[in-house]
């Protein structure tokens, strides 16, 4: 009777474990089928292309956003850092050439994430801290934004290459956009797994008292990964504004949520310390799938934001719950 | 007091997924008694005491109250059963107050609806002088040492006119005078009859205290014995199963030359000019009261807090250390007296926290190669004796004396000579208590030099070759112990000051 028991509670505990490790991937199938069931369009090789199209600006910011938040920081500056770097990567066209103007907006970008990063680490900030100050550094990447356009969308370049990071295609088949984020993907996911900076990044976000106390550089560390989120918002921020033929400096607003909700979806720890960037593209996908889905069945905008705003409230649950 | 039963717990099962955490355990406890429950890391007590106070809900098993059977779902209705729990990390909310946290959630309010400060302040005043202790019922927890909390704690239990009091460990973070002032409140607790459940992994306090000890050990009652009627050996024994050797393994002194030499350490208002010298192959205890300046002082020697003053030589020349990775350059590794929040990053793997010292040594051009990192956490777990599944299974899972185990193992592999080690034996079980005192040996054989801070006078006695006494921020007094010939009053008359 008792070895009964016993038998069947480790069997129980192995389909646990097994849900518990790939909930998220079982979700995303789950989606998968459902859709294609529900919408006859949904499987067509033109609207996965499509999918990719529009996650793909989303999944290079979350690949950053991963570093962050593995840290267990928090950056709601980068949707503004985006607009900037939009900005920028047009405007500066005129007088530095396409290539000085991506360079610019890529450092523009990367400094402009590090000053978020030295103050973080000076204050040794929480992610309540991080939420606040972030917040705050948001307002005042929009206004320069604002500011450098007068308010006005810049028109879009007259650069091929340019305008072919947004919307050209690579090889024939694969639209630029996508294959950027392929690349950033796999260079984050090989630092975050491969690297002694992507483990000591995993340790500090573990117990940033125990790594410092361990030699681990965590001051540097916990500055360097908003560097790096501020990279890739300048990524994003120039194939938007190569795929929408302009400079809005509007371009970002919302971007830092959409990101932050796909590591969190994924299944990245709010606590920091578990994580990986492969959780985050499957977060990335699960959000631009529920996305399309739902414009395929003709759901307003409205409607959608209220699904994705269940779903990251849902996904924040499950986080806790973990916990 | 007789054979008056206040409670008994009967035929009491639980399992958790994979482990069955208690099997069939039963425990009577006479109305007035002390009863220790004893047992290593994993035994059950916890889980026990857990379910006893509604934690947990048993998987079968029943409890009887005053010869009632009860049924605690929650800690409310444990509380209304007469029964408290005193938990090692406790219940308390550091910004309120002591009268506040008495009171807690039941506040009493004036007519007007007013909360009534002054009421439930002289009822807060009125139970802290019950149990012998004058802290003002308007102080911020969060100000209160240990011990003082321990009290509020107390004070708590009895607001709930409590009958059954269990204490978990409650004289693990105390220093001996605290300890004393711990049992005289326990003796005055009996008197009013009111019953103890007191957990510990403490001999001296078994015999000192307790009337009754009952063993449990993975899950199951070994025994329940009369204290008086029964001696230190046998219930350790029942505790580990196996018979122990002597508590504290013998050793020859290897002392060599200077290793460390700390010159007029300052710290506003925590460190007083502090001078001290380390040798090669010693181990130097440090002993003093909580509070006494010992986890300060090697924390400024590791450059984890900055210090006003003081210069630090190591192997005669003088190093300035400004954070853990100066320390660890030269060599310094400290153990801290909180495993949990600064030794080990707990949802991290063995193996990730043991080569967190020395990545550089596991790293080319950037990458972790990962075979080599196995191999040392392999050997390194393989050396100490480290009991894991593997060394990919996450520290947290890991038991108390081999968390412990692998917060050693990681600096042994940052190649630290001089290694300090801040409470290495508080909250594990003896068996690896022992363990513990066996790798000091073999670490000073090997030619490394030991700081051992310790709250436990016995062990500092045992193993150190010299031993320091601090007192309010200073050394006041330094014993030469290597014919171990100290004695624990020396000890205590100059920690007291």
């Amino acid at each position: 009777m008792e070895v009964g028991t016993q038998k069947l509670n480790t069997s129980n505990l192995k389909i646990n474990d097994f849900l518990k490790k790939y909930k998220m991937l079982l979700v995303f199938v789950g989606m998968i089928i459902i859709s294609s069931i529900i919408s006859d369009v949904f499987m067509t090789s033109r609207n996965i292309s499509n999918i990719m199209r529009q996650v793909s600006v989303n999944g290079i910011l979350a690949c950053g956003m991963t570093f962050v938040m593995l840290t267990g920081g928090f950056d709601l500056s980068v949707g503004s850092l985006i607009s900037v770097s939009a900005v920028v990567a047009i405007g500066m066209q005129d007088y530095f050439g396409v290539a000085g103007a991506i360079i610019i907006a890529l450092v523009i970008g990367a400094i402009a994430g590090s000053l978020n990063g030295i103050l973080l680490s000076k204050i040794n900030a929480n992610s309540g801290d991080a939420f606040m100050i972030t917040l705050g550094s948001q307002l005042v990447f929009a206004g320069a934004a604002l500011l450098y356009t007068n308010a006005r969308v810049l028109p879009g370049s007259k650069s091929e290459f340019y305008n072919s990071l947004g919307q050209g295609t690579l090889f024939g088949f694969i639209p630029t956009p996508v294959f950027i984020f392929l690349i950033i993907t796999i260079i984050s996911h090989f630092i975050l797994s491969y690297t002694s900076f992507g483990r000591k990044i995993h340790l500090l976000g573990g117990n940033y008292e125990a790594a410092r106390l361990s030699g681990v550089r965590v001051y540097f560390y916990k500055a360097i990964v908003y560097s790096i989120v501020g990279f890739t918002a300048a990524i994003a921020g120039i194939i938007l504004s190569s795929r929408t033929l302009g400079g809005s400096p509007l371009a970002g607003v919302g971007y830092e949520l959409d990101a932050i909700a796909a590591v969190i979806v994924g299944g990245t720890s709010l606590a920091g310390g578990e994580g990986s960037v492969m959780r985050t593209l499957l977060g990335v996908f699960i959000i631009g799938v529920l996305s399309n889905i739902l414009n395929l069945i003709g759901l307003s905008s409205f409607n959608q934001m209220i699904v994705k705003g269940i779903v990251i409230v849902l996904a924040v649950w499950l986080d806790v719950k973990k916990q | 007091m007789g054979n008056d039963i206040i409670l008994e717990m009967k035929n009491i099962c639980k399992s958790f997924p994979g482990v069955v955490a208690l099997n069939n355990v039963s425990l009577s406890i006479k109305r007035g008694e002390v009863h220790a429950l004893c047992g290593e890391n994993g035994a059950g007590k916890s889980t026990l005491m857990k379910i006893l106070y509604g934690i947990y809900r048993a998987d079968s098993g029943e409890i009887w109250i005053n010869g009632e059977k009860r049924n605690i779902t929650s800690p409310v209705k444990a509380q209304e059963n007469g029964l408290s729990i005193i938990f090692q990390e406790f219940n308390l909310v550091d910004t309120l107050s002591v009268a506040e946290n008495i009171f807690l959630g039941r506040l009493k309010t004036t007519k007007s609806g007013k909360i009534d400060w002054k009421s439930i302040e002289k009822d807060a005043a009125e139970l802290m002088l019950h149990i012998g202790c004058d802290i003002d019922p308007k102080t911020p927890v969060g100000s209160l040492s240990v011990s003082q909390k321990q009290m509020v704690e107390i004070a708590k239990a009895l607001s709930y006119n409590a009958e059954i009091i269990v204490m978990d460990e409650p004289s693990a973070t105390l220093t001996d005078r605290e300890m004393e002032n711990l049992y005289r409140i326990i003796q005055e607790l009996k008197e009013k009859k009111i019953t103890i459940i007191y957990i510990s992994h403490k001999m001296d306090e078994i015999f000192k205290i307790t009337d009754r000890v009952t063993v449990l050990r993975d899950g199951v009652v070994i025994c329940t014995l009369d204290t008086c009627k029964t001696c230190r050996e046998e219930i350790v024994s029942n505790m580990v199963g196996r018979c122990l050797g002597q508590e504290y393994p013998k050793r020859e002194n290897y002392s060599g030359e200077k290793v460390l030499e700390v010159k007029n350490i300052n710290r506003k208002g925590v460190l007083n000019d502090v001078s001290f010298c380390l040798h090669r192959g010693e181990v130097l205890g440090i002993a003093g009261l909580v509070g006494a300046g010992r986890t300060e002082l090697v924390r400024a020697i590791f450059g984890a807090d900055r210090i006003s003053s003081g210069k630090v030589f190591v192997n005669g020349k003088e190093v300035r250390i400004k954070s853990p990775i100066d320390a660890i350059r030269n060599g310094i590794a400290l153990l801290t007296e909180d495993r949990k929040q600064q030794g080990l990053i707990l949802n991290n793997t063995v193996k990730e926290n043991i080569s967190i010292t020395n990545l550089k040594d596991i790293v080319k051009f950037g990458l972790l190669m990962n075979s080599k990192e196995n191999n040392i956490a392999k050997e390194y777990v393989d050396r100490l004796s480290v009991k894991t599944s593997s060394i990919n299974q996450k520290c947290i899972n890991l038991s108390g004396g081999n968390q412990q185990k692998v917060v050693l193992a990681k600096w042994l592999y940052s190649n630290a000579d001089i290694l300090i080690l801040d409470e290495p034996t508080r909250g594990i079980d003896v068996g690896a208590k022992q363990e513990i005192y066996h790798i000091i040996n073999e670490l000073v054989k090997m030619g490394k030099a030991v700081i051992m801070i310790s709250s436990e006078i016995p062990e500092v006695l045992a193993l150190s070759d010299r031993i320091l006494v601090m007192h309010k921020g200073r050394i006041t007094r330094e014993f030469k112990n290597e014919s171990r010939n100290v004695t624990p009053e020396q000890v205590m008359n100059c920690a007291i000051g």
